[in-house]
């Protein structure tokens, strides 16, 4: 099951030989490197909430040119992870695939192995890249800890691909990344709530039906805080990122097996 | 079921699991740095067009007053907090039934202005008489007992009752000494009312007690020497 899952992945990867992900790959480099020397990430905004809320706490705070090497990498998964099954279903691939001894969960799991792959090499390259850019430009590496804070940003990259991964086994190519990049919009909107509620006087009765709505979408907002590399915070933040990225893959593998491949 | 379909929501099951266990670890991680007074209501509201802010405002300040009920800790405290959230609300009836809440509490001076409210209501069965609010009154603080006795006045004046009743009513502060200054209007008042009802004797007893108030301290007074004691 293993090797089949694995060979779907690196059918997936391979797409990175394509022109247009090459192009994506050095632009990111490029932007990478120039942005390394920017400082941590921190909005100015005096009493600005989120301000606060990403500024504040002890440990290490994730850096702009890592925010913005994140954000480039969810782009690519909403372009790699929306797109690559219904084309494989346009094309009639998928017929192909799921006809060896595949079955459609495991050729779901290549593929989102794949992507997340593409998406962990994207982020490494231009992680590298902004490392390097800071080391020629100040002579010094980031301390360790800036740096395992910085590479914690990964985990945001495995329920997002599960997200539109998800959503590509219901909707086709474009109607897939409009939804992912809408839902991705609408949860950071969500991500608030909680910060809402803290400040609401406790009597108010619409907490509860606020919380329902929360709990539709992940909190991107935990991955941006400022904590200790080492602790709780750490742990959750992982664990949290799999258990999502699970929900969204069994979603995912429910459509896909029911689905009517030649539609 | 299958032992695939059993694995499967096994899996789900806990995966659900982890993600409201460890959403809520998280939660709290981000919330703990928030514990700055300047993040409050307040800096929502700010932010709100104008249009929103008052009806919002009301809305936060009536959630407030029912957030400081349910953390009252003694009779007095809920009370109190009962009697600002009935002044606080618009609509009459949920008034009422707060005001009715609080003379099922054990009376306590704050209760004042549900007793008020009942004073001589044209419903029998949640009207308070005259001498169930004297009695109130007696069982209250000498402090606090102006308050209480000019707030029944009111009510009985917005009530127009006849001269009799507020006669009956104002009867008992013609048998004590003025404890305060600020009885001198109540005492006005009951000149008042013997002029009306041609009642000498009244208004000689009023007038002496009138004269006898104005020499009294203030209310004022002896609530800073109790501030005063308390540091």
């Amino acid at each position: 099951m293993r090797d089949r899952i694995l060979a779907i992945a690196e059918l997936t990867f391979r797409k990175l030989k394509e022109p247009a992900f090459l192009l994506l790959f050095i632009f990111a480099g490029i932007a990478a490197y120039s942005m390394s020397e920017m400082e941590a990430l921190s909005l100015q905004k005096e009493n600005l909430i989120l301000a606060e809320l990403i500024s504040s706490g002890s440990g290490s705070p994730p850096l702009t040119s890592f925010l913005f090497i994140t954000c480039m990498t969810l782009l690519l998964g909403i372009f790699a992870g929306a797109t690559d099954i219904p084309r494989d279903i346009d094309s009639k691939m998928v017929l192909i695939l799921v006809g060896k001894p595949i079955r459609r969960t495991e050729y779901l799991l290549g593929k989102y192995l794949g992507v997340c792959l593409m998406c962990v090499a994207f982020f490494v390259i231009a992680a590298i890249s902004a490392n390097v850019g800071h080391i020629i430009k100040t002579g010094q590496l980031y301390p360790i800890s800036t740096m395992f804070r910085q590479f914690l940003l990964i985990f945001s990259i495995f329920p997002f691909v599960a997200m539109t991964v998800m959503f590509s086994c219901f909707f086709s190519d474009i109607t897939s990344m409009i939804i992912a990049s809408v839902y991705l919009i609408f949860s950071i909107f969500l991500s608030t709530i909680p910060l809402l509620v803290e400040m609401l006087p406790k009597s108010i009765t619409i907490t509860s039906y606020l919380y329902f709505i929360y709990y539709t979408c992940p909190n991107f907002l935990f991955y941006f805080l400022t904590y200790k590399v080492i602790g709780l915070v750490s742990i959750s933040l992982i664990i949290y990122s799999l258990s999502i990225t699970v929900i969204f893959l069994m979603i995912a593998s429910l459509r896909i097996s029911s689905r009517d491949m030649l539609s | 079921m299958s032992y695939s379909g059993r694995a499967v929501s096994i899996t789900f099951v806990t995966a659900l699991f982890l993600y409201f266990y460890s959403e809520s670890v998280l939660r709290q991680a981000a919330l703990s740095k928030l514990k700055s007074p300047k993040f409050s209501a307040e800096t929502i509201l700010s932010r709100l067009p104008v249009a929103f802010r008052n009806s919002a405002r009301k809305s936060l300040e009536l959630a407030k007053l029912k957030d400081a009920v349910k953390d009252a800790t003694n009779d007095s405290d809920k009370v109190r907090a009962i009697v600002n959230l009935a002044l606080a609300i618009d609509n009459n009836k949920e008034k009422e039934k707060l005001f009715k809440e609080i003379l099922k509490l054990p009376p306590v001076p704050e209760s004042y202005p549900a007793y008020s409210y009942f004073l001589l209501d044209k419903r029998p069965e949640m009207a308070i008489s005259i001498k169930d609010y004297q009695k109130y009154i007696n069982n209250c603080p000498k402090v606090s007992r102006f308050e209480i006795w000019n707030n029944g006045l009111g009510t009985l004046e917005s009530k127009n009752v006849s001269l009799m009743q507020m006669k009956e009513y104002l009867a008992p502060l013609l048998n004590e000494i003025p404890p305060y200054r600020d009885y001198s209007v109540l005492y006005e008042r009951i000149a008042d009312i013997a002029l009306k009802s041609n009642d000498n004797a009244l208004l000689e007893k009023s007038g002496r007690l009138l004269e006898k108030s104005l020499t009294r301290p203030p209310i004022m007074e002896e609530y800073n020497k109790k501030n005063e004691k308390a540091k």
